[in-house]
């Protein structure tokens, strides 16, 4: 059984772990405690997760020595700024994958440099490979507290094949590094960005440290959701986290929500 | 786009150009506003004779404060609807802008029916803003009236998505 513990940073701001050998899902894990409960803040994360799910339950594959975790939070927030809670999420696992990439090529001289970036709204990708998956989900236990978890998966040792995108692992990358480090890392990055968000009073600062790593500004951008498709030029994040398109008919559309495709896949999914 | 947005039609005019040729632009105003709120349409914009007037109500979440606490639109949304006249009481508003998704997946069975009984606390639907899936409780216990909104639908802040009696 891999040993989890959670950084210096996060245990010092009281944040709790619980450690599954496997588990259907951590989401729905911290979600069902969240209603019998659970004020958070803590992390759950599996060796094994047989029933993870993503976006409008897509099947999310992690094969043990990929990272699954979640973290739940209660807070007295609305959930539009519940909502921009992902930058941070986004900002968080950045900042841990560099920390620990930096580690492996110290201890492997010579090996690979990875590029991160992140991905509308906070996807991490690794040379332009989607590498994790974050989503959030909310839901209000009491008139003034809603319970937010948020989901992270990384593809630590495999990514699974026959997807509509390109993925990678960090192996495939050349890091070795293992879920334990990741994880420990990954606290205490969440730890310092939920605190620059503040609530959501913070949301200015993430969104400019999100815009410094974001992927395909200024580029060609497809989205669709649920049952339209905005296409045009991605132009920025506005203060509430909408991507902002700007359409061939120079209007400045803001999107919530959706699959985001760029560049060529954007020009393949709009034809 | 029209929408049925659920505040009160708080005018504001933007000038493109300068006005001043156009000793009227007041009434022009008046005019708009009134258009408004007689058609239900969240935004006006005409232009003529190089003056542009956008008449608009204020229904986007972006003024609203980062930490506006929760109470403030989710729990009372029974009180707010009747409060704002014409409007069911059941009405339950959306907290946030987002796509509205009426099952937990593409093809799965919806969380609710017309007819269906739920308690309060039960989901009814999910919105999704910026991969956050946020579960919308129903505020009563009660039977489902009328679903306001479709599966895949984008919704704006405030706008009505089922009825509950």
């Amino acid at each position: 059984m891999t040993h989890f513990s959670l950084g210096l940073r996060a245990a010092s701001q009281g944040y709790r772990l619980l450690a599954f050998d496997e588990i259907g899902s951590t989401n729905a894990e911290a979600l069902a405690q969240a209603r019998t409960g659970e004020q958070g803040p803590v992390w759950l994360v599996t060796d094994q997760q047989s029933s993870g799910r993503g976006r409008r339950n897509r099947a999310w594959m992690s094969p043990t020595g990929n990272l699954a975790c979640s973290v739940l939070e209660v807070m007295p927030v609305a959930p539009p700024v519940a909502a921009t809670l992902g930058f941070a999420a986004g900002l968080a696992l950045d900042a841990a994958l560099d920390r620990i990439s930096i580690e492996a090529r110290l201890r492997a001289s010579g090996a690979d440099v990875v590029q991160f970036k992140l991905k509308w709204p906070n996807d991490v990708l690794a040379n332009g490979r989607k590498l994790s998956g974050i989503l959030l989900e909310a839901d209000v236990i009491a008139p003034d507290r809603l319970a937010v978890v948020v989901g992270i998966g990384v593809n630590v040792v495999a990514a699974p094949d026959g997807l509509p995108y390109p993925a990678t692992s960090l192996k495939d990358c050349g890091v070795n590094a293992g879920t334990e480090d990741l994880f420990s890392a990954l606290s205490d990055a969440w730890a310092e960005f939920r605190g620059i968000w503040n609530l959501g009073r913070g949301f200015e600062d993430i969104r400019r440290r999100w815009l410094d790593r974001a992927a395909g500004l200024g580029e060609r951008v497809s989205i669709h959701t649920g049952n339209a498709t905005v296409d045009g030029m991605f132009d920025t994040i506005d203060e509430t986290g909408c991507m902002i398109v700007i359409t061939a008919d120079n209007r400045r559309v803001p999107v919530a929500a959706g699959d985001v495709y760029f560049g060529t896949a954007a020009s393949a999914r709009s034809n | 786009m029209a929408r049925q947005p659920q505040d009160k039609p708080s005018a504001s005019a933007e000038k493109a150009q300068d006005a001043s040729k156009m000793p009227n632009e007041r009434e022009l105003v008046r005019e708009l506003a009134a258009l408004l709120d007689e058609t239900n349409l969240s935004e006006i914009e005409i232009e003529r004779a190089g003056l542009r007037v956008r008449v608009a109500r204020n229904i986007s979440i972006a003024a609203m404060p980062a930490t506006q606490v929760l109470s403030a639109t989710a729990a009372p949304v029974a009180a707010a609807a009747s409060a704002e006249g014409g409007r069911h009481a059941g009405t339950v508003p959306s907290p946030m802008v987002g796509t509205a998704y009426m099952a937990a997946e593409p093809g799965a069975k919806p969380f609710i029916d017309v007819g269906s009984k739920v308690k309060a606390g039960d989901t009814l639907l999910i919105i999704e803003a910026m991969k956050t899936m946020n579960q919308i409780p129903s505020p009563r216990t009660g039977t489902v009236t009328q679903i306001l909104v479709e599966d895949g639908q984008p919704v704006e802040f405030g706008e009505p998505l089922v009825v509950i009696e």
